[in-house]
C-alpha cells in the first residue's frame, strides 16, 4: 500500500500549496442582501496571458475588498473571437454569479456577422473597466519612419505592404486598415495570424512588414526601437507614446478604440447591479489596483453602465457600415 | 458476418463520412482575400478522404487488410457492452444528479462484481471523495455535487 | 561566455533561497501530479496556478510555474506508459512503445529511461538557454510561415510514409485527422465549418477529449474483451534498460536532446513534431526497426528526452525575444506581466537576477525531477500491478472527470466517449490513431500557414521553393513521400515501415 502513503503525501504537498495562496478574505460582512453567497463566475473570453484575461485576474485579487464575501473565479473560454463567452454569457441565469469581462468588440462588432444569439444590446453593462488603442508597427530598421513616408510608399507600391492582423479578415485588428484603404485610396495586403505573438514573430523575422496591434503588446519593443509605431487608429493617443499620430489628426475619419467592460446577462436584480457597479468603481479608484494595471500597461478608463452602452451602439452602428463596405457581411 | 468483411464496413462508413463532409464544403467560400477560402482545405481534404476510402474498400474485398484482431462475440461482447452501459448509465446520472452519486453508482457497478459489498461501498465512496477533494479544493475545478433534478 | 557562467553562479544564489527551493519543489510536484491526471495538460495547470502566485515575489512565482510547466510535462509520460492515455500532446508518440513496455512488464525500465532522457533532454537544453539563448533566437527568426508549412508537411508525410502495415490505412487515418481539425471557426474568414449550427463545436474539439477517448477508453475496452489475457506484469523488472540495451538509448538519448532543442528553439514549432520527429528518426537508424512498436525503448527514449529538451528550449524565445512559443508558454508570459515583468532582450539587462536566477532554479528543478523520480519510478510501475479489476474503473473514472475538469462541459464527456469507441474499432481494423492525432493536432496550424505564405508570396505556391530553408524541407519531404509510394505500389512496405503499429 506504498501507493496510498504517496498518494496521501502528496495531498499533503497540495493543500500546502494551496493554503499559500489564502487572500485573507474578510468573512464577516453585513448581509443586507444575501449577495454573493457563492462564488462569482467571471468569464474572460480569451486565452490566458492575454491583456483582457491580466485585467480579469486583477480583478479577481481585488474585487473582495470592496464586495465584502465575494470569490471571484476567472473562467477563460476562448474561441470564436470572443463570441463563445459572450453567448454563454447571453445563456447564464441572471443572479450575479456570472460576469464578464468582455471587449466591445466580441459584444457589439461580432453579432453582426448574424452567426451569434445574442446583439449588441443584449447584455447588462456593469462598468467600463480599460481601455486600449490600436497601431501599426514596422521594424525599427526598416525605410518607414512617419506615416507620411509610409504613406507615400504604400500609395506608389500598391499590394505590396504586407501586415498582420490578429485574429483574421474582418476582424477588429483589420478594419481600421481596411477603412484606410478606402478613404486613402491605397491597397495594402492583410496577413492573418492567431494572435499577436506569432504577428510578432513574424514580423521581427522580417516575413511580414507591418501589424496592427494593441500598443501595450510591444511597448518595450517600441521603447527599445526594435519596432517603430507608424499610426495610432484610436480616437485618444497612447498615454505613453502621444507622439504616435492618429489618424483623425491625419485627415482621415477612422477611430477604432479597443476598450473592455464588465458586462452580466440582462435581467440581474437591480440592486445587485448596483452593488457591482459600486463595489468595481471602488475597487478601479484603489492605488493598489492602479499600480497593478500601470504595471501590465493596462489603462484604467472607468465608465457607467450608460457610457458602455453608448460605445456598444456607437460601435456596432459603425462596424456595421464598413463590413458592408468591405464586402464581408450583407 | 462473415459475408462481408467488417473493413468493407468501414470502408463504406469512411465514405459516407467523406461525401457528407464534401457536400459540406462546398457551401463554403472557395476562394477568398488571401488565396484559397475557407473552403479549400475542406474541399480538398474530403475528396482525397473518398479516394482513399474506395481504394481502401477494393483492397479489402480482394482480401487484404486483415485485422489479427477478432470482433468479439459472446462472453467477450458482454464485457464490452456492460462497459459502455455503465459509462452512459454515469453520464446520465451526472445530468440527474451531480457528480458525487454518479460516480459512487458508476464506480460501485464496476467493483460489484468483483468484491465484497462492504468493499464494493468503501472504494467507490473513498475514490468518489479523494477525486472530489483533489479536484474542487486544490485544482479549483468545480465538479458539480447536484444535478438537474436536486 | 564566461559573463554568462558568472551570472550564472549568481543566478544559483537566487535559486537556492529556501522559499525559492521550496516552491521549485511544489511547482514540479504539482506539475507531476497535473501530469498525471488525464485532462488537465500544461496548459490549463499553469492557468490554473496561477492565481496561487499572486502573493510571490516575482522570481519565486515565475520559478514555480515553469516548475509546474516542466514537472508536468514529465507527469504526461507516466500516464502514457502506465495505462496509455497520454497526458499531454508530446507523450502521444511515448504510448507507443511505452505501453507495450508495460504490458511486457518493463514499466520501470520504460519510466526509468523517461526520467534519464527528461533530466538530460532538459539540463542540456538550458545549458543551450544559457550560453547560446540570444544567438539561437536571432536564427530562429528565419523561420517565417513558408517554412513552418514545410516542417509540418514533412512531419506529416514521414508520420504517414513510415507507420502502419498498409499505406491507405496510414493515409485514411491522416486525412481524417485533418478533416477533424477544421471544425470549428476559421482563423481567416471567421467562418464555422462542420460545426452543425451547434455551440460547442465552434471552438473545434479539444486535443485531450479525442485523445482520452481514442487511447485511453478504446484500451479499456479492448482489455475488457479478454479478461483473462490481463495477466499482472508480474515483478517490475528493474528501473533500468537491460545492459544491452544501454548503448542504443543513449544514442537516442542524445538524439533526442538535439531535435528537441532544434525545435524548441523556433517560435511555434510544437512539441509534438519533436517527439515524432525523434520517433522516426530511432526507427529510421535502428538495426531492427520491426521491434517499434513492440516495446522498443529507443521508441520511449528518443521521443521523451525531445519532448523535455523541447520544452527547456521554449524558454529561449520567451525569455530573449518575449515570443511565446506554445501557449503553455504564453500562459507563463501572461504571468511574467503579472508581475511587472516584460521578457525580451531588456529583460537580461533590467532584471539579470531575475533571468539568472530562472535558469538556475530549472537546473535544480530538473535534478529535483530526477531524484524525485527514479525512487518513485518504482512506486509509479507498482500501479501497473494493481489488480486489474480495481485498476480499470479508477482509471475510468479519472479520465471521466479529467475531461470534465477541461471546460467543465458535459459535451467533452459525451465526445470522449464517442472518440473512445471510434478507437476501439480502428483497433480492431488496425488503422493507426497515432497518425490521426498528429495531423490532427498539426491540422489547423498547417492550414494557417499555407495560408499566410500564400498571402505574403508574390508568385504563388512557388514561394515554398525559392526561400532556401523552406525549399530544403519540402525537398526531403517529397522524396520520402515519392518514395513511400513507390514501396507501396511495389508492395515492400515491409522495407520501410517495417511491421510497425503506431
Amino acid at each position: 500500500m506504498k501507493k496510498l502513503v504517496m498518494l496521501a503525501m502528496a495531498m499533503v504537498l497540495l493543500l500546502l500549496a494551496a493554503c499559500s495562496s489564502d487572500d485573507s478574505k474578510a468573512a464577516g460582512a453585513e448581509k443586507a442582501i444575501e449577495y454573493p453567497k457563492q462564488p462569482i463566475e467571471l468569464i474572460v473570453p480569451f486565452a490566458p496571458g492575454g491583456s483582457t484575461d491580466i485585467g480579469a485576474r486583477i480583478l479577481e485579487k481585488h474585487l473582495s475588498k470592496y464586495l465584502p464575501g465575494a470569490q471571484v473565479v476567472v473562467v477563460n473560454k476562448p474561441g470564436g473571437s470572443g463570441t463563445i463567452a459572450m453567448s454563454d454569457l447571453y445563456n447564464s441565469k441572471p443572479d450575479g454569479y456570472t460576469l464578464s469581462l468582455a471587449t466591445h468588440r466580441a459584444t457589439a462588432m461580432q453579432p453582426l456577422y448574424g452567426k451569434v444569439k445574442y446583439g449588441h444590446d443584449s447584455f447588462q453593462p456593469i462598468a467600463k473597466v480599460f481601455g486600449n488603442q490600436q497601431v501599426l508597427v514596422v521594424r525599427g530598421d526598416s525605410q518607414w519612419k512617419t506615416f507620411d513616408e509610409w504613406l507615400k510608399y504604400v500609395k506608389a507600391n500598391p499590394d505590396e505592404f504586407t501586415f498582420a492582423v490578429s485574429g483574421g479578415i474582418g476582424s477588429g485588428s483589420h478594419l481600421p486598415m481596411a477603412e484606410l484603404e478606402k478613404l486613402a485610396g491605397i491597397k495594402v495586403k492583410p496577413v492573418p495570424f492567431e494572435g499577436t505573438p506569432p504577428a510578432i514573430t513574424a514580423l521581427l523575422g522580417g516575413h511580414i512588414q507591418g501589424a496592427v496591434l494593441q500598443p501595450s503588446d510591444v511597448k518595450e519593443m517600441i521603447e527599445s526601437g526594435e519596432l517603430r509605431a507608424i499610426f495610432n487608429a484610436a480616437s485618444v493617443p497612447v498615454p505613453y507614446f502621444p507622439e504616435v499620430p492618429l489618424l483623425i489628426d491625419k485627415g482621415y475619419d477612422i477611430a477604432y478604440d479597443s476598450n473592455t467592460s464588465l458586462l452580466a446577462p440582462k435581467g440581474v436584480p437591480q440592486e445587485i447591479v448596483e452593488m457591482l457597479q459600486e463595489a468595481v468603481k471602488k475597487t478601479m479608484e484603489d492605488p493598489e489596483v492602479i499600480a497593478e494595471f500601470e504595471k501590465v500597461n493596462l489603462q484604467i478608463q472607468l465608465g457607467d453602465a450608460a457610457v458602455v452602452q453608448k460605445e456598444l451602439d456607437e460601435e456596432n452602428a459603425k462596424s456595421k457600415v464598413i463590413l458592408k463596405e468591405l464586402g464581408l457581411i450583407e | 458476418m462473415n459475408s462481408v468483411k467488417p473493413s468493407v464496413w468501414a470502408g463504406i462508413i469512411i465514405l459516407c463520412l467523406g461525401i457528407v463532409s464534401l457536400l459540406m464544403s462546398l457551401q463554403y467560400t472557395y476562394s477568398g482575400m488571401v488565396g484559397p477560402g475557407p473552403g479549400f482545405f475542406p474541399v480538398w481534404l474530403s475528396g482525397i478522404i473518398i479516394v482513399l476510402a474506395i481504394w481502401y474498400i477494393l483492397e479489402s474485398i480482394k482480401g487484404k487488410n486483415v485485422s489479427a484482431q477478432d470482433w468479439p462475440t459472446g462472453q467477450s461482447l458482454k464485457q464490452i457492452l456492460f462497459i459502455i452501459m455503465s459509462l452512459i448509465s454515469y453520464f446520465i446520472l451526472f445530468l440527474l444528479v451531480g457528480f458525487l452519486l454518479a460516480a459512487i453508482i458508476f464506480l460501485a457497478i464496476l467493483f460489484y462484481r468483483e468484491y465484497k459489498w462492504y468493499v464494493t461501498v468503501s472504494l467507490s465512496v473513498g475514490i468518489t471523495l479523494f477525486i472530489y477533494v483533489m479536484f474542487n479544493t486544490v485544482l479549483k475545478v468545480h465538479l458539480p455535487s447536484g444535478g438537474i433534478l436536486f | 561566455m564566461m559573463d554568462s557562467f558568472f551570472l550564472l553562479l549568481q543566478g544559483f544564489e537566487t535559486a537556492l533561497t529556501w522559499q525559492n527551493i521550496l516552491f521549485c519543489f511544489v511547482g514540479v510536484m504539482l506539475g507531476m501530479i497535473i501530469g498525471v491526471l488525464p485532462g488537465l495538460g500544461p496548459v490549463s495547470g499553469t492557468a490554473l496556478l496561477i492565481p496561487i502566485t499572486f502573493g510571490m515575489e516575482p522570481v519565486t512565482a515565475i520559478i514555480m510555474l515553469s516548475g509546474i510547466f516542466y514537472g508536468s510535462m514529465y507527469g504526461g509520460t507516466i500516464t502514457s506508459v502506465l495505462v496509455n492515455v497520454p497526458g499531454e500532446a508530446a507523450s502521444v508518440i511515448t504510448c507507443i512503445d511505452g505501453y507495450e513496455m508495460t504490458k511486457q512488464g518493463r514499466a520501470g525500465a520504460a519510466l526509468g529511461v523517461s526520467a534519464i532522457g527528461s533530466f538530460i533532454g532538459g539540463i542540456v537544453a538550458v545549458v543551450a538557454l544559457t550560453f547560446l539563448g540570444p544567438l539561437l533566437s536571432g536564427v530562429a527568426l528565419k523561420f517565417g510561415p513558408p517554412e513552418f508549412f514545410a516542417i509540418m508537411m514533412l512531419g506529416m508525410l514521414m508520420i504517414v510514409a513510415l507507420m502502419g502495415k498498409s499505406l491507405v490505412r496510414g493515409l485514411i487515418a491522416a486525412f481524417v485527422g485533418l478533416l477533424l481539425s477544421m471544425i470549428g471557426q476559421d482563423l481567416v474568414s471567421g467562418e464555422y465549418r462542420f460545426t452543425f449550427n451547434s455551440m460547442e463545436l465552434m471552438d473545434g474539439i479539444d486535443f485531450a477529449v479525442m485523445a482520452m477517448g481514442l487511447f485511453g477508453i478504446s484500451e479499456i475496452l479492448l482489455n475488457a474483451e479478454n479478461p483473462t489475457k490481463i495477466k499482472n506484469a508480474g515483478k517490475v523488472k528493474g528501473l533500468l534498460p537491460r545492459r544491452d540495451e544501454w548503448g542504443a538509448t543513449s544514442k537516442a538519448i542524445g538524439r533526442g536532446t538535439g531535435i528537441g532543442m532544434l525545435l524548441g528553439v523556433i517560435p511555434g514549432a510544437n512539441s509534438i513534431i519533436a517527439s515524432t520527429f525523434s520517433y522516426i528518426l530511432e526507427k529510421k537508424v535502428a538495426k531492427d526497426p520491426s521491434r517499434f512498436g513492440k516495446g522498443a525503448i529507443e521508441g520511449v527514449a528518443g521521443p521523451e528526452t525531445a519532448n523535455n529538451a523541447h520544452s527547456g528550449a521554449a524558454l529561449i524565445p520567451l525569455l530573449s525575444l518575449g515570443l511565446p512559443s506554445s501557449p503553455t508558454m504564453a500562459v507563463i508570459l501572461g504571468a511574467f506581466i503579472m508581475h511587472g515583468l516584460t521578457p525580451g532582450p531588456a529583460l537580461f539587462t533590467k532584471n539579470p537576477d531575475f533571468v539568472w536566477g530562472l535558469i538556475a532554479s530549472m537546473f535544480i528543478g530538473n535534478l529535483m525531477l530526477l531524484i524525485l523520480n527514479l525512487p518513485l519510478v518504482g512506486t509509479w510501475a507498482k500501479i501497473a500491478m494493481i489488480p486489474y479489476k480495481l485498476l480499470f474503473p479508477i482509471i475510468l473514472m479519472v479520465i471521466l472527470v479529467g475531461t470534465y475538469s477541461l471546460n467543465g462541459s458535459v459535451w467533452d464527456v459525451a465526445m470522449m466517449l464517442f472518440f473512445g469507441l471510434v478507437g476501439y474499432v480502428l483497433k480492431k481494423l488496425d488503422i493507426p490513431m497515432s497518425a490521426m492525432i498528429v495531423t490532427f493536432i498539426l491540422g489547423s496550424q498547417l492550414e494557417s500557414s499555407l495560408l499566410q505564405s500564400l498571402s505574403i508570396s508574390t508568385e504563388g505556391f512557388m514561394i515554398f521553393f525559392t526561400r532556401p530553408i523552406s525549399a530544403v524541407i519540402m525537398f526531403i519531404a517529397i522524396t520520402v513521400f515519392a518514395l513511400s509510394i513507390y514501396s507501396g505500389i511495389k508492395n515492400k512496405r515491409g522495407q520501410l515501415a517495417a511491421d510497425v503499429e503506431m
